[in-house]
């Protein structure tokens, strides 16, 4: 299914030995599959997309994964802990190190699947969860358009995007995603089944169409709000068409598992229903990661290992669910995990050992990889990093009781963080969401026009390039 | 704007109930208006068509809940989702997936409608008519005959069986006055079912005064000339008058 080139021979014996160094236990990334090196050009380059998030409200306590702490901050009252170990060494496959807890052990397998973003700045604004989670997937807190709909490149899709579990970014552009479990993309296909097949050249069929178009803007509808839904009504019709005679290809266990989910996007991407997907994580009740409390603080050790795991399920999914005879599902998908924003390294006025976590917009963790991604790298950093560090002054502005840790400015041409300490706060300075969509936008040729802003009326957010294979 | 006008005033004159329930939306918020969604246009055809008697539209998408709930396909038909200031209506933009669930819906919906003309007169009052666990449902059991023009293609893909596991759904049972003005039609194509009265009254049965004129004109003219149904038997042409009606813009979009 996979080939490894000398280059790649070369990076992946680095880290293998990076790897045995920090968890000699685990086994040996050399020896798992590798997806990058999916052929380009042609019909034959298939892209999708795969956004792997948790139902907001959540935000990460990212030092439970890897942008950890040395317990010697624990130890001075600076950041909680409910580990009481010392985190391990991550080292990337561009020379970054970052420190990492036992609870990513589950991802070690696919180590060079992914990249590790750490001290990624969100909405340094506002810190509530939805307008995160809109600044996320829109570039706007209040809302606005989604990036997904935008990676339908080149193709016109039946679905923007299919989801499993919730996702409810305000989204104004494209049709939505559509939320559909693999039970109930079973229920559709087997109802297909059982009523008349859509077809576009009888006469009822263009009859139908026919009212949707009188109604709309283009034929006595005028453009009102109706009329406009007329109009969409008829493009919807016309596509469900398309879309009833590839959901008959399409077979689905109905089993509502992450793995079921994977191995249904996949059909939906074959026959191009769909060109991407939202997974949004289903954790087991009482598995909570807003954890403004000691209680659900403590248990964050037990519930980072179940999200790592559930991850690591979904990459092994990714990995063994062949795509064609050639690629996995991995090798044409590019992949993404976030969250609204990471957490603060303790509450104020409460005891270390009696601390849960607040919102912190400052500083997020992502995890990105699959087609168009160089897998395997650690890409920026969070300040903060002991308990001696100086902190900028634009970290002190948004941040003076020192709760939090911030990303640190970033070069963009070296992709690495930069070790300069400004007084002051400029969003051009920083990796932000923003850059990363637009790294995400340029793996799948998105027109620039569509490339975000750092902020609001700023310049265009500038592309990684380090990340983009 | 003559049209919207005309309707304006109809609608204010006989429905204001059933539209002031509906959330104000203005063009700024959104340009388009959405899908009535599931909850309110299964209550709409409580209203006009069917009885109360444990039927529900959502059963023939193999959901029998009266409110959807995320992740299943009712909910895709358009439906209020959270509390939260990104809560709000989701998935009533219409798009293909909730369209062609729409279809699937409305078209089986029609031929049970259809299927009414071979059963007796309702009692006037609402009782649970319970399907008998030995007897195939009849959204599973549509008449090749009675089947219309779309499903030309539909015998190369067999019905599915009823679930072991699942309890039969209730047999649609109609009100007594949507099925005075559908016996009429039963007649279909006696000249009888083709006068304007039959077929207006039997247009508004089911859309009520939603539509303007324009639009019971349109599919007036469309069977009474379409030779595929103009002299079809009512098995053949009624499931597609049925469809016809109800999956008209003004039957599932807001208005």
């Amino acid at each position: 299914m996979t080939t490894i080139n000398r280059r790649q021979f070369v990076k992946f014996g680095l880290n293998a030995s990076a790897g045995l160094v920090l968890f000699p236990t685990l086994s040996n990334p050399l020896f798992a599959s590798v997806t990058q090196g999916a052929s380009k050009g042609g019909d034959e380059d298939p892209h999708f997309f795969l956004m792997i998030t948790l139902q907001d409200p959540t935000g990460l306590d990212n030092s439970y994964m890897f942008d950890s702490r040395p317990l010697e901050m624990t130890q001075k009252g600076i950041i909680q802990n409910y580990r009481g170990t010392d985190p391990n060494v991550w080292t990337g496959s561009n020379g970054v190190s970052t420190l990492a807890t036992d609870m990513i052990k589950p991802l070690i397998p696919f180590r060079q699947y992914f990249s590790v973003l750490n001290g990624v700045v969100m909405d340094t604004g506002f810190d509530g969860h939805d307008q995160n989670y809109n600044y996320l997937f829109t570039g706007d807190p209040t809302g606005g358009e989604c990036f997904i709909p935008h990676l339908n490149v080149g193709s016109v899709t039946a679905l923007d995007a299919i989801q499993k579990g919730p996702f409810r970014v305000a989204q104004t552009n494209g049709q939505g995603s559509v939320p559909l479990s693999p039970s109930a993309a079973h229920t559709l296909i087997s109802k297909l089944g059982s009523i008349p097949a859509l077809n576009p050249s009888t006469s009822l069929f263009n009859h139908l169409m026919g009212r949707f178009a009188a109604n709309s803007p283009s034929g006595t509808g005028g453009t009102g709000a109706f009329s406009l839904a007329s109009g969409q009504m008829g493009s919807a019709f016309q596509a469900s068409s398309s879309l009833s005679q590839m959901l008959t290809k399409i077979q689905t266990d109905g089993v509502d598992s992450n793995a079921g989910f994977i191995q249904m996007i996949s059909q939906f991407f074959k026959t191009g229903a769909a060109k991407a997907a939202i997974l949004t994580l289903e954790m087991p009740q009482g598995v909570v990661f807003d954890t403004h409390d000691h209680t659900n603080a403590a248990l964050q050790p037990t519930n980072f290992t179940t999200l790592t795991s559930s991850i690591a399920e979904v990459f092994a999914a990714l990995r063994d669910t062949p795509y064609d005879d050639k690629r996995s599902l991995f090798d044409v998908t590019t992949v993404m995990f976030s969250t609204e924003f990471g957490r603060t390294l303790r509450q104020d006025g409460i005891p270390i050992d009696q601390s849960g976590t607040n919102h912190n917009p400052l500083s997020n963790s992502i995890l990105i990889g699959g087609k168009g991604i160089k897998g395997g790298q650690v890409v920026g950093s969070s300040d903060y990093a002991s308990a001696t560090e100086t902190l900028s002054g634009a970290h002190l502005a948004f941040d003076a009781s020192k709760q939090k840790a911030m990303g640190r400015p970033f070069d963009f041409d070296l992709g690495v963080s930069r070790t300069d300490i400004p007084t002051e706060y400029k969003a051009t300075d920083y990796l932000g969401v923003n850059s990363i969509v637009n790294t995400i936008y340029s793996a799948f040729g998105v027109s620039s026009t569509k490339y975000r802003l750092v902020e609001r009326n700023g310049v265009t957010a500038s592309v990684i390039k380090t990340l983009l294979s | 704007m003559k049209k919207r006008l005309g309707y304006l005033l109809l609608t204010m004159a006989g429905f204001t109930a059933a539209f002031a329930a509906q959330p104000a939306r203005t063009f700024a918020d959104d340009p388009a208006t959405t899908l009535r969604g599931y909850t309110e246009v299964d209550r709409i055809i409580h209203e006009r068509i069917a009885r109360t008697n444990g039927f529900e539209l959502g059963q023939y998408l193999g959901d029998d809940s009266t409110q959807p709930s995320e992740g299943k396909l009712l909910a895709l038909l358009g439906t209020y989702v959270g509390s939260d200031t990104n809560g709000g209506y989701r998935n009533g933009d219409p798009n293909s997936v909730n369209t062609l669930l729409w279809y699937i819906a409305l078209s089986q919906f029609a031929q049970d409608i259809a299927d009414t003309c071979n059963k007796p007169e309702p009692v006037p009052t609402p009782s649970v008519v319970p399907m008998p666990s030995s007897t195939p449902s009849s959204i599973a059991s549509a008449s090749p005959s009675g089947t219309p023009e779309l499903q030309a293609t539909a015998e190369a893909s067999p019905s599915p069986s009823p679930s072991p596991s699942e309890s039969p759904p209730a047999q649609l049972a109609v009100r007594p006055t949507f099925h005075a003005a559908l016996m009429p039609l039963c007649k279909w194509p006696a000249d009888s079912a083709k006068s304007d009265t039959a077929l207006y009254n039997y247009y508004t049965a089911l859309l009520s005064f939603d539509a303007p004129p324009e639009e019971f004109a349109a599919w007036k003219d469309y069977f009474l000339n379409n030779a595929q149904y103009a002299n079809a038997p009512a098995s053949t042409a009624l499931p597609a008058m049925t469809l016809a009606a109800l999956f008209n813009p003004y039957f599932l979009l807001r208005n």
